[in-house]
């Protein structure tokens, strides 16, 4: 059955914020992401730069810690749900 | 009377072998508090298996270790084991955990409003952080420990009599320590990476149903 | 300057570790750390002004 995605489509300078984020990632690092997805640091960055489905979660769960930081998330307040 | 707990523990890709070897970890408290576990492992966790246990055991605890999507959970091989409007009034009556992606927003809560049950379970993709010089030996990750630590401590905070609210509650609390360990000055930089995955999981982790429900 | 107020919020309250982490890219300027970030708005620079309006619309502030 094919379920709604609710796509959210971020301008390139997100795109590039991410992908300099992303290089902190360790190298040998492995992300299980999605349904039996799973990628090391160099395809991650790959699919944010393609724009793929992938891609697109990953700028999403960026941009939502980077956006959760001003409501004190790391401090174990909870954000409205996206 | 024997209290079941049914688990499924597919094991086709590196992730779902991870999920299944961190499983093992809840396997000596279960026993010690006298459950009958009802282990489908690798190719076992399959649709025909899991209805047919459910169907005759009865289990009161059912554990889905896999992938999934909003109206799904999977088991070996990616093949659909509970699906919302098809089967998932099989779970009437339980507590269910699904540790796989984004089925609790559809499943779970399907599953939430049968009578007396309690469905836990990630409302958006459920991510896990693992090395690649660890694959073949999981529970030695400690980068995986951060997320399935957590994970685990829904399992076992049911099985130790605490209510599904408390579980999800002491997981997200869990997370949340993980989280503030990498936040001190003395953390490196590759380390605190996972954060931003943390935080997800953490976010996502949700209860549908009898929040007081316990495993009885 | 407008968001100087907000800024100054968010990054006292991040943890020091994270200051490091880049929180933009900007055209002809490139990536910015929150630690970057906090001199140029401090300083009420034109960068900084970009920093804040940027975060803004970005709701990272």
């Amino acid at each position: 059955m094919d379920s709604v995605q609710y796509i959210i489509q971020y301008d390139d300078s997100v795109k590039e914020l991410v992908l300099a984020r992303l290089e902190t990632l360790p190298s040998g690092a492995v992300i299980s992401i999605g349904s039996g997805q799973e990628l090391t640091k160099e395809e991650l960055i790959q699919s944010v730069r393609d724009g793929s489905d992938i891609g697109q979660k990953i700028i999403e769960i960026e941009m939502s810690f980077l956006q959760g930081l001003k409501d004190g998330v790391l401090y174990g307040s909870t954000s409205a749900p996206h | 009377m024997a209290r079941h707990l049914l688990l499924t523990r597919p094991g086709h890709d590196y992730a779902t072998r991870y999920l299944s070897a961190w499983a093992e970890k809840f396997f000596d408290l279960a026993k010690n508090k006298n459950y009958s576990i009802i282990d489908l492992y690798h190719e076992r966790a399959n649709r025909k298996e899991v209805e047919s246990v459910i169907k005759k055991r009865d289990p009161c605890f059912v554990i889905i270790n896999g992938h999934g999507n909003d109206d799904s959970i999977t088991g070996h091989e990616n093949e659909p084991l509970l699906m919302a409007g098809v089967n998932s009034s099989l779970l009437t009556g339980k507590i269910i955990y699904a540790i796989s992606c984004r089925s609790a927003r559809v499943l779970g809560k399907e599953a939430g409003q049968y009578v007396d049950t309690a469905y836990i379970g990630y409302r958006d993709d459920f991510i896990l952080l693992y090395l690649e010089k660890h694959r073949t030996r999981p529970v030695e990750d400690k980068l995986a420990e951060l997320f399935l630590n957590p994970s685990n401590l829904v399992v076992t905070t049911l099985l130790k009599g605490h209510s599904a609210k408390e579980s999800v509650l002491r997981a997200q609390q869990e997370f949340l320590r993980n989280i503030q360990k990498l936040l001190t000055s003395k953390t490196k930089t590759d380390d605190s990476s996972a954060l931003r995955y943390l935080v997800w999981d953490m976010k996502n982790l949700v209860l549908h149903g009898n929040k007081d429900k316990k495993l009885s | 300057m407008e968001g100087k107020d907000r800024f100054i919020k968010v990054y006292s309250n991040l943890p020091i570790n994270l200051r490091n982490e880049v929180i933009l890219v900007l055209p002809n300027v490139g990536s910015v750390t929150w630690n970057v970030a906090s001199l140029e708005v401090n300083e009420e620079t034109e960068i900084g002004k970009m920093i804040l309006d940027k975060l803004i619309e970005l709701k990272i502030i």
